[in-house]
């Protein structure tokens, strides 16, 4: 999923200084399944803002709503038919849900009220980390599962750099070191072989480097 | 069962019954309930297996029995036995909206009497291991889960108090909200107040339950109603069956950072944990609390209240 942290407070508040009727836009999608951009989020957002209004003598109106997914059109239909009414939008989308509603809604601000950080997954209860980078050419299938642009601090392709350390990493020594897990895991699923292939330089014009990405299925239009 | 004497001493101490106050809310009602299925003179019914299963766990019966009735024992096999008959019950079991529900398991995670589980693409709760503490409620972002019925404690039931109390005319007094553990502070509480101890106009009393039922949005929503500062009362973290105590602690950080950053003080919430049987401590803590918040003035200057 798409993992996001709520941005400090007051940087929302500084968004919406000069703003007085706001709409705080949850999505139900990945930002609900991280616990960052829910219908309980949108409520403690709303309630903070509120308080900190109070604080500085300044009245908002808020109004909030959680929509389906803020990254589909369709869904976007009832915030723009409310943002007719509002100042603001602090959307609580990742970066795609913010920008989509930006585009959609007409002439009305659209404010982020968080940090897209990663594509990641659950460690364990209250914890989520980094999986995968959208590089747009998959080198799982050479590495075990694990991925080398992600796991390893400098993405090294092939192999591990001379600061791999008692298996953690030199970048930030509580980081396991990626190439390590992957030649534990290649050792234990029989594949040590597979760390002999000499992985081209990578295309990165698949990933960022090549401008923003798109992809067309014409079966589905 | 058949030792109980109908003496009534437990059902002052059930939370349940003082709730409402009706017989059959007592754990003596409840033994009279399962006494009467059994002798056959009861039908057994959807509204018996519910009541049997409105119950917080919290053992108070139990210690307070004078005849020594095992009442949670006996209670826990009944429910047991519904359950096996088909009832179909919620009773203070917590349960989830699957229509809202984004699977994330956050509940699934966090529960530590491990009731709930992820089946057949939904979350459900095994009535029987769900120990009704509510300390799930605040963790859905989905705000998806509802305990069926709260006795004074759901979210909805606080929110209304807070407001009526920090917003009643006849007491300009008002000015803190102190939520109390039903396990550990406010038993001993209750055994003192009525003879040493006033209840202060400064302060409502909200009995949550296990502090970890305690909505993070319950607490804000109490500084929108213009509370000068909340305090909670927990069991000492090592004491609560439920984690509740850890967990209330961690939200009101999450929620005192925020504070920080907004120039509010956050010794405006305070967290104190009371063990059980400590009245002293707790009247001595709301009195510092006060205090302390009573030299801060209001968290901001209302606008409108007359
Ligand atoms: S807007 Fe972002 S957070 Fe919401 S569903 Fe789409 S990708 Fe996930
Ligand atoms: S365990 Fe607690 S809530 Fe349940 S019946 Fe006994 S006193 Fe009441
Ligand atoms: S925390 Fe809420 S949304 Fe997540 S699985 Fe549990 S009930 Fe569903
Ligand atoms: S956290 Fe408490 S109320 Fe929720 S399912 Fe577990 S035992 Fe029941």
């Amino acid at each position: 999923m798409v993992v996001a942290e709520q941005k400090p407070l007051k940087d929302i508040l500084s968004y919406i200084d000069d703003s007085k009727r706001i709409i705080i836009a949850g999505c139900h999608g990945c930002v609900t399944v991280c616990s960052t951009g829910g219908q309980k989020e949108v409520d403690i957002l709303a309630s903070l803002i509120e308080i900190a209004g109070k604080k500085q003598g300044k009245e908002y109106e808020i109004k909030k709503i959680t929509l389906q997914r803020q990254c589909d059109p369709e869904f976007l239909e009832e915030l723009i038919e409310m943002a007719k009414d509002y100042d603001a939008i602090i959307s609580m989308a990742c970066g795609a849900g913010v920008q989509l509603v930006a585009e959609r809604v007409g002439p009305i601000k659209v404010f982020p009220a968080l940090n897209t950080t990663f594509i990641g997954v659950v460690e364990t209860k209250g914890e989520w980390a980094e999986r995968c980078q959208a590089c747009g050419d998959c080198k799982l299938y050479l590495t075990g599962g694990i991925c080398p642009v992600t796991r390893c601090s400098k993405s090294l392709l092939n192999g591990p750099c001379g600061g791999s350390h008692e298996g953690f990493c030199e970048v930030d020594p509580k980081t396991p070191c990626g190439w390590q897990l992957i030649v534990d895991r290649l050792k234990a699923i029989g594949c040590l072989h597979t760390y002999a292939t000499i992985v081209e330089p990578a295309d990165w014009s698949k990933s960022r480097d090549g401008g923003p990405r798109r992809m067309i299925r014409e079966d589905l239009k | 069962m058949n030792s109980c004497i109908r003496c009534g001493y437990c059902y002052e101490h059930c939370p349940v019954f003082k709730s409402t106050k009706w017989e059959i809310d007592s754990p003596r009602g409840k033994l009279i309930l399962l006494y009467g299925l059994l002798s056959g003179e009861l039908e057994p019914s959807d509204y018996i297996a519910n009541k049997i299963f409105e119950c917080f766990h919290c053992g108070r019966c139990q210690k307070a029995c004078a005849s020594g009735v095992p009442t949670l024992e006996v209670f826990d096999a009944a429910r047991a036995d519904l359950i096996d008959a088909g009832f179909n019950v919620v009773g203070t079991t917590s349960q989830t909206n699957h229509d809202i529900c984004a699977r994330c398991l956050n509940c699934v995670r966090m529960c530590k009497h491990e009731a709930r589980s992820f089946v057949d693409g939904k979350i459900i709760t095994d009535r029987l291991k769900c120990r009704s503490c509510g300390s799930c409620l605040d963790i859905c972002s989905e705000k998806g889960i509802t305990i069926g019925t709260g006795y004074g404690t759901n979210p909805d039931e606080l929110s209304s108090k807070i407001k009526k109390f920090l917003n009643n005319p006849e007491n300009p007094d008002a000015k803190a909200i102190v939520f109390m553990c039903g396990w550990s502070s406010y038993p001993g509480f209750q055994a003192s107040v009525y003879d040493k101890f006033e209840i202060s106009r400064e302060y409502e009393i909200l009995v949550t339950a296990c502090s970890g039922r305690l909505k993070s949005q319950t607490v804000l929503e109490s500084f929108e109603e213009g509370a000068w500062g909340v305090l909670i009362c927990c069991c000492p973290e090592n004491e609560c069956d439920h984690g509740g105590s850890a967990r209330v602690k961690a939200r009101m950080k999450y929620l005192t950072d925020f504070f920080e950053k907004m120039d509010i003080e956050k010794n405006r919430i305070q967290i104190a944990e009371i063990p059980q049987g400590n009245p002293k401590l707790f009247t001595d803590t709301a009195t510092k609390f006060i205090k302390e918040i009573g030299s801060l003035g209001p968290a901001f200057e209302r606008v409108g209240k007359c």
